[in-house]
């Protein structure tokens, strides 16, 4: 059961690099690890955070 | 050494498989063949280039080392930079390149018949498209992840890096008005697919409502339920279709349809990108990648019949769907499937950000590339597994076969593709439309061939399968509209800052405003010129956005080759100058033919001139209806072949100014500065989460 939990938790993590999706839970895990104390953003202030990088950078993040 | 031998074999047959698979295409001689030799002479090749070509550059030229660390190692923030499974890295990759543009290219293209397009896909992919996003990838990963923009101004020079940001924005024009052609195209007169994508926008709202404040950051749950809805409304668009009422609400001209995309991609490059871009974004990117794993598998399940010929007499520059010679334009036709020069953009774009070690590019790099190339190959096969009538029906302009079903199947029939009126008309039923004639721009013709190939894999009517087809693509388009339409206001904001510097600001909502205007303005007139051209607007407007493509790709190439020989790894530094000087002789010539060649129906000032003769003498020329009309293909043409000119100008220098480098460095022995970032031990383990 645990097996299938941890798979399940990796495709998940894998789908989200494919596609672009904020991953919050390693924003989470990052954030402890390194920068301890400080302010961490919630569920809501990360996804939009992403999305204006992603979006409103001028970057080029995709093809024709 | 046993071993050794067992490979040698192994390789062996491959490379023998892989040529009988390419000797039975080129020697069909008029017999009909399974499209499952396309794919084994495909595979086989890509498998053999991979071991040995990449192979080669990887060790020969860049001697890529785990042992220096990847700018993910180094600056590994969990965020841009993160040292990623080399398998979901590949994905990422891939959903990052792969595009309509693969899947629209070959079916243009297929009007030669297949061979000359599956040359052209799987050896252009290998020495030129794969070679420039392997490359290019490897440079910027060893310059912590820098665009391709600023590798140019570094390594070949500041108007080396100036022509490279030029040449983007002049394709991300090209390629937003192309793209919304082809959308134009296939909406028109199409009630039933309209609504569908009418639906996609409420939809996407609300998913971007439920993915900000419902359930914040959950899009895959959000995304799940968008996918949903979007069935549901596909299987409503036809009883749209079937009421007279609403059916007359959905039916729309292509030139309005134009009009309603340039005012979308206004409001929506203003809109909040939570609001409608991302969601949908999201939405597309499942479905693109959904799609392409499922047309793979139809295809190779039913392997289909080729029932196009191998070659067409159409080679020889007289085709209905683009004219011109097999050379140059078959290669600017055929641009992502083989080479793209937006490739370069990604390749020097996240993905150098998130590779874990540098012996993992050649298969994101080279591999991604590989896999693009097939897509191209899928999109071909279902193009060449149609009646060849049915597929000239679809793709010609109706200034050539004109619009009645029965003129059109003896005009067809006449150049030996032989069709009746009852088998356009039944085709265009089955699909639940009212006509396929003249369904121009490719991605109605990819949608029956689709719609052919998953009725019989999976099941379902051929109508539900067809405009599931175009949702995907037409999706896909509007996002990459809106997207393309952001980025370029960025490019034109920091462009004109140059000289007026609060133009630059881009939280300045006049700016930004007035920015987006000149965007979609720049775009939607190639867009409505397109939408109202009497010959269908794909014929001018693909190949500009072809040679643009390939001009980009050129550069980047020009690129890697200046930084192979700065590495002081000249004598290798063919495996960029070769395809780089492929890509300068095509760009430029079909440039100069577009522009000057003196038959109308490829020049474009032979185009104006003759237009231009029949206005002073007062007469209206077909297929003008009248005297406006032939004033706006005159001034159309004059625009057309201005930005064919700039086009090869910026060719001829990019050309000048490597030859100027790589003079300095080989003949006259400057030292030069290689400007990649230090070097960094790896130390595996601490860093990989």
């Amino acid at each position: 059961m645990r097996k299938i939990m941890n798979f399940a938790k990796q495709a998940k993590a894998s789908i989200k690099i494919i596609f672009n999706i904020p991953d919050y839970e390693r924003y989470l895990k990052h954030h402890q690890e390194y920068h301890p104390g400080e302010k961490v953003l919630t569920e809501k202030e990360f996804y939009m955070a992403c999305l204006k990088e992603r979006y409103e950078s001028g970057k080029i993040n995709r093809c024709c | 050494m046993k071993n050794k031998f067992v490979s040698y074999v192994i390789w062996g047959v491959i490379a023998a498989i892989g040529a009988t698979g390419f000797a039975l295409l080129a020697l069909s001689n008029g017999e009909k063949i399974s499209a499952a030799w396309i794919i084994v002479a495909a595979v086989c090749t890509y498998a053999f280039a991979y071991r040995f070509y990449s192979r080669f550059i990887a060790k020969k030229i860049y001697e890529l080392n785990d042992n220096r660390a990847t700018p993910a190692q180094v600056h590994n923030d969990s965020k841009d930079y993160v040292p990623t499974n080399k398998y979901v890295l590949f994905g990422h990759h891939f959903a990052a390149i792969a595009g309509a543009g693969p899947l629209v290219g070959p079916i243009l293209a297929a009007q030669m018949g297949y061979l000359p397009s599956v040359i052209w896909i799987i050896v252009g992919a290998v020495l030129a498209g794969c070679v420039q996003d392997f490359v290019t990838l490897i440079g910027s990963m060893r310059r912590d992840g820098k665009s391709l923009g600023q590798m140019a101004k570094d390594e070949v020079g500041p108007f080396g890096g100036t022509l490279a940001s030029l040449a983007t924005l002049a394709i991300l024009v090209i390629i937003v008005a192309v793209l919304g052609l082809v959308v134009v195209k296939a909406l028109a007169e199409s009630p039933w697919g309209m609504f569908t994508i009418a639906m996609t926008m409420p939809i996407a709202v609300f998913m971007g409502i439920y993915m900000r404040y419902i359930r914040p950051g959950k899009v895959i749950e959000g995304s799940i339920i968008g996918f949903v809805l979007l069935m549901i409304s596909l299987w409503a668009g036809q009883f749209v279709a079937e009421n007279a009422t609403l059916s007359k609400m959905f039916t729309f001209t292509a030139p309005q349809i134009a009009l309603m995309m340039i005012v979308y991609g206004l409001i929506a490059s203003v809109l909040p990108v939570w609001l409608l871009l991302a969601p949908r974004d999201y939405l597309s990117s499942f479905l693109k990648i959904g799609v392409i794993i499922l047309l793979a598998g139809g295809i190779m399940f039913i392997l289909p019949e080729l029932k196009m010929p191998a070659v067409t007499k159409f080679i020889d520059g007289s085709g209905p769907v683009f004219s011109g010679n097999l050379f140059p334009f078959l290669f600017i036709t055929i641009a992502c499937g083989a080479v793209s020069g937006f490739h370069s953009l990604i390749s020097s774009g996240t993905t150098p950000k998130l590779i874990e070690r540098e012996s993992h590019a050649p298969f994101i790099g080279f591999g991604g590339m590989l896999a693009e190339s097939m897509v191209a190959i899928m999109a071909l096969i279902a193009a060449c597994s149609l009646e060849p009538g049915i597929y000239f029906a679809m793709n010609s302009s109706p200034a050539v076969i004109g619009t009645d079903a029965a003129a059109v199947a003896s005009k067809i029939s006449s150049w030996g593709f032989t069709i009746t009126a009852d088998q356009i008309t039944n085709t265009a039923k089955e699909i639940g439309e009212k006509t396929i004639i003249s369904r121009t721009g490719g991605a109605p013709t990819l949608a029956v061939g689709m719609s052919e190939i998953f009725s019989s894999f999976l099941a379902g009517a051929k109508a539900f399968w067809y405009h599931f087809a175009i949702l995907f693509e037409a999706v896909f388009i509007l996002t990459a509209v809106d997207a393309g339409t952001r980025v370029g206001r960025f490019m034109l904001q920091d462009l004109i800052g140059n000289f007026y510097k609060p133009f630059a600001q881009t939280t300045n909502f006049k700016y930004n405003f007035i920015a987006s205007l000149l965007v979609c303005s720049a775009w939607g007139y190639f867009l409505y010129q397109g939408a109202v051209d009497p010959f269908g607007g794909i014929n001018s407007l693909w190949s500009l956005f072809g040679i643009a493509n390939q001009m980009l790709a050129a550069i980047a190439l020009a690129v890697a080759a200046t930084i192979m020989i700065k590495m002081g790894k000249a004598r290798y530094a063919w495996t960029g100058i070769i395809p780089f000087a492929f890509l300068s002789v095509t760009t430029l010539t079909a440039g100069f033919q577009k522009a000057f060649s003196n038959q109308p129906s490829i020049g474009f000032l032979a185009a104006a001139k003759k237009y231009q003769e029949s206005i002073d003498q007062g007469q209206v020329i077909a297929p003008a209806k009248n005297m406006d009309v032939m004033h706006q293909i005159v001034t159309n043409n004059y625009i057309d072949a201005a930005l064919t000119i700039i086009f090869g100008i910026v060719v001829i220098l990019m050309i000048i100014e490597s030859l100027r480098v790589w003079f300095n460095i080989l003949v006259l022995k400057r030292q030069v500065e290689l400007k990649e970032a230090p070097f960094v031990q790896s130390n595996f383990g601490a860093n990989i989460q």
